[in-house]
């Protein structure tokens, strides 16, 4: 059941549906994994939730309506998975946004239901011991040392940013507008500044401009 | 390929009397082939100790050994990697060996925390050798510890029960004890039930031998999961004496067996007088024995059945008959495994007198066998010096090699030198917890 688990999600690349549809297809897919007993099952009340802690990925929109995809369906599934083995929200939203559709997959795959001999027994004996067993499963354990690895790299990233002067260690990040004047010339200015920019600004502007572009053809 | 033997302790009952008799059984490998095929594949997964004490050289030696392991694996094994203290870490779940960078990599990233859940490390081992098991591969866990079980499952009987279930599922378990701190007994235990074999070092120095000598033994293996049937003749009672398990079906569970050596079992007969009286004219037909294995590619195999029949003879014939020396030399062995379980057994109870008293029994059974008398005497040593788990831990992994162990074909002498010119399984150590070159000369 497990690997129909694993081949219906790699079935679903095309899977779109509302929120609803969301919460209804990633329970009946939570619904067979068995050793999983999640308190809560998907619902529009969690869906809206992890979009707002971002472990959701923003869906598309077509008018007002929000249309989900496999993204947020793996996700949802994934970070279900990740919780019910102890995992706090913000630590899977932290890496999920780092984490391609494949890896996200990978998360969500389970131990094959057609035992051999030697693994229903180990089976056995894992249910004999469960209320005893500390071990991470295998995804979570795969989870943790891709969260290891990728904070590694994060923080070597902040290090040599501190070292270049960035006070708080992190990138500067602008959104900037592209205004075309004319095809070969082109305004960059912040959004935000743009946003709030008043006539007066912009006549002043424009005679900043006028001035710089007189001045350096006087200067040929 | 294997050929099976019968030898008695005698050629013949003794007439009118109720008879007890030795008879060695014989497994016996052929040399490795001229034409060399492929070994067995390997389906390895190493469970390491990684709990507090382990902290600093106990660890790098046993990252050590385990990097020895991985070294020597060919691209077709398979191997994972579990740590475990107080909770378990799947490092490197099983997977082909191909790329060892990944293994030394998780090697080099483990590191000591917390306590001792033991089984769990094992099962989470057993769960991933059972990833990768097939027919076709030998798939054992190897699992080090320095310690006591303090976390999860801790009781013996249960933990060799999990063992004996898997082994029996093809998942076989050896064990490597280090230091003397760890529970000989559950090492042991598990070893006996998982049909593997258990090895101490007592320091990290002595630890490389033990996997060395569990890898030359995978490499060679002729013949492993030997099961033995006896069938006794109506009347006939025959016992093992070796301790081996014994399935459901009744047959006693012999060690894998390596090209070259021989596995053994001392079969104790009860014939009595009735038995002889009720038979014809002519040799009495006493045991059958049919020996079970799978080969190395994975197939089921056979050896027999063979047959004991022994004429009987009036006395004066009977006392003057030879005894077999190789039979009386393995009854021998056996009779020093059970007096070092009884030293133990006295040490552990803080009882250095009866320790003493058996010990002197010890060097009069022993007097007249060099390896034996060698071994007595090292234990001698940490009996004088009132080193309780030292005595606990040496006779007990003693008497467990001495029930076990596969024989060379020629061992009617003993000195060091000779026994470092053997394939390492087959090396008769004078102290089970050092490695051989820690002996001293005779």
């Amino acid at each position: 059941m497990y690997n129909t688990v694993m081949r219906n999600l790699e079935d679903m690349t095309g899977w779109t549906g509302d929120v609803d549809e969301l919460a209804q297809t990633a329970s009946s897919i939570l619904s067979t994994r068995a050793i999983f007993e999640s308190t809560i099952e998907p619902n529009v009340r969690l869906i809206r939730d992890y979009a707002q802690r971002g472990i959701l990925s923003r869906p598309e929109r077509q008018g007002k309506e929000a249309v989900y995809g496999y993204r947020q369906l793996l996700e949802l599934v994934a970070a279900r998975t990740l919780v019910a083995d102890g995992w706090p929200l913000s630590k899977i939203a932290e890496q999920f946004v780092l984490m391609e559709d494949p890896e996200l997959l990978s998360l969500v795959a389970g131990p094959p239901v057609t035992r051999t001999p030697a693994q229903r027994v180990a089976h056995r004996l894992r249910a004999e011991t469960s209320s005893l067993q500390p071990t991470r499963p295998h995804f979570s354990n795969t989870f943790r040392q891709r969260a290891t690895q990728r904070s590694s790299l994060q923080s070597e990233l902040r290090d040599a940013l501190r070292k270049l002067g960035l006070p708080e260690g992190a990138p500067a990040e602008e959104q900037l507008t592209l205004i075309a004047v004319a095809p070969w010339c082109q305004l960059l200015m912040d959004s935000d500044r743009l946003n709030q920019l008043t006539i007066e600004e912009a006549e002043t502007l424009g005679r900043a401009v006028t001035a710089v572009l007189l001045t350096r053809n006087r200067r040929k | 390929m294997i050929e099976l033997e019968l030898i008695p302790q005698r050629a013949a009952l003794l007439d009118s009397h109720d008879n007890t008799l030795d008879v060695l059984l014989v497994a016996r490998a052929p040399a490795v082939p001229a034409t060399r095929r492929a070994r067995t594949a390997l389906n390895l997964s190493l469970v390491i100790d990684g709990s507090g004490s382990m902290t600093g050289r106990p660890l790098r030696e046993a990252k050590h050994c385990a990097a020895m392991i991985v070294d020597a694996l060919a691209p077709t094994d398979r191997a994972s990697l579990v740590v475990y203290g107080s909770e378990v870490d799947i490092l490197l779940p099983s997977q082909a060996v191909g790329d060892k960078s990944a293994f030394r990599h998780a090697l080099a990233g483990v590191e000591t925390r917390g306590m001792t859940n033991l089984h769990g490390g094992w099962l989470s081992g057993a769960e991933q050798a059972a990833e990768g098991h097939s027919q076709k591969v030998l798939s054992r866990v190897l699992l080090l510890s320095d310690g006591v079980a303090n976390r999860g499952i801790t009781e013996v009987p249960e933990i060799a029960r999990h063992c004996a279930d898997m082994a029996a599922a093809g998942i076989t378990t050896s064990t490597y004890g280090l230091g003397n701190s760890f529970n000989e007994e559950l090492m042991a235990e598990m070893a006996r039930a998982g049909q593997g074999n258990a090895y101490y070092g007592q320091t990290a120095d002595d630890l490389a031998d033990p996997f060395r000598e569990e890898l030359d033994l995978l490499n060679a293996l002729c013949g492993r999961v030997l099961r033995l049937a006896l069938a006794p003749a109506s009347g006939v009672e025959a016992r093992v004496v070796n301790q081996y398990r014994v399935d459901a079906a009744g047959c006693a569970l012999l060690p894998d067996v390596a090209h070259g050596a021989e596995a053994w079992a001392l079969l104790r007969l009860t014939v009595p007088e009735g038995v002889l009286a009720q038979a014809g004219a002519g040799d009495i037909h006493l045991l059958s024995a049919h020996l079970a294995y799978t080969g190395p590619d994975g197939r089921a195999l056979h050896a027999g059945p063979v047959h004991l029949r022994l004429p009987r003879v009036p006395a004066p014939f009977f006392e003057a008959m030879m005894q077999h020396e190789l039979v009386l030399t393995r009854a021998q062995e056996l009779r020093v495994a059970d007096l070092q379980e009884q030293v133990r057994a006295a040490a552990r109870a803080g009882d250095w007198q009866r320790v003493e008293q058996m010990l002197a029994q010890l060097h009069e059974l022993a007097s007249t066998h060099p390896w034996l008398r060698e071994a007595v005497a090292r234990l001698d040593g940490y009996v004088r010096a009132r080193e309780r788990e030292s005595v606990s831990k040496e006779a007990h992994f003693s008497a467990t090699r001495l029930r076990s162990r596969l024989t060379g074909s020629d061992e009617r002498s003993w000195s060091t030198i000779d026994e470092t010119r053997k394939a390492s399984y087959l090396r008769r150590k004078s102290v089970q917890g050092k490695r051989l070159d820690g002996d001293p000369e005779p």
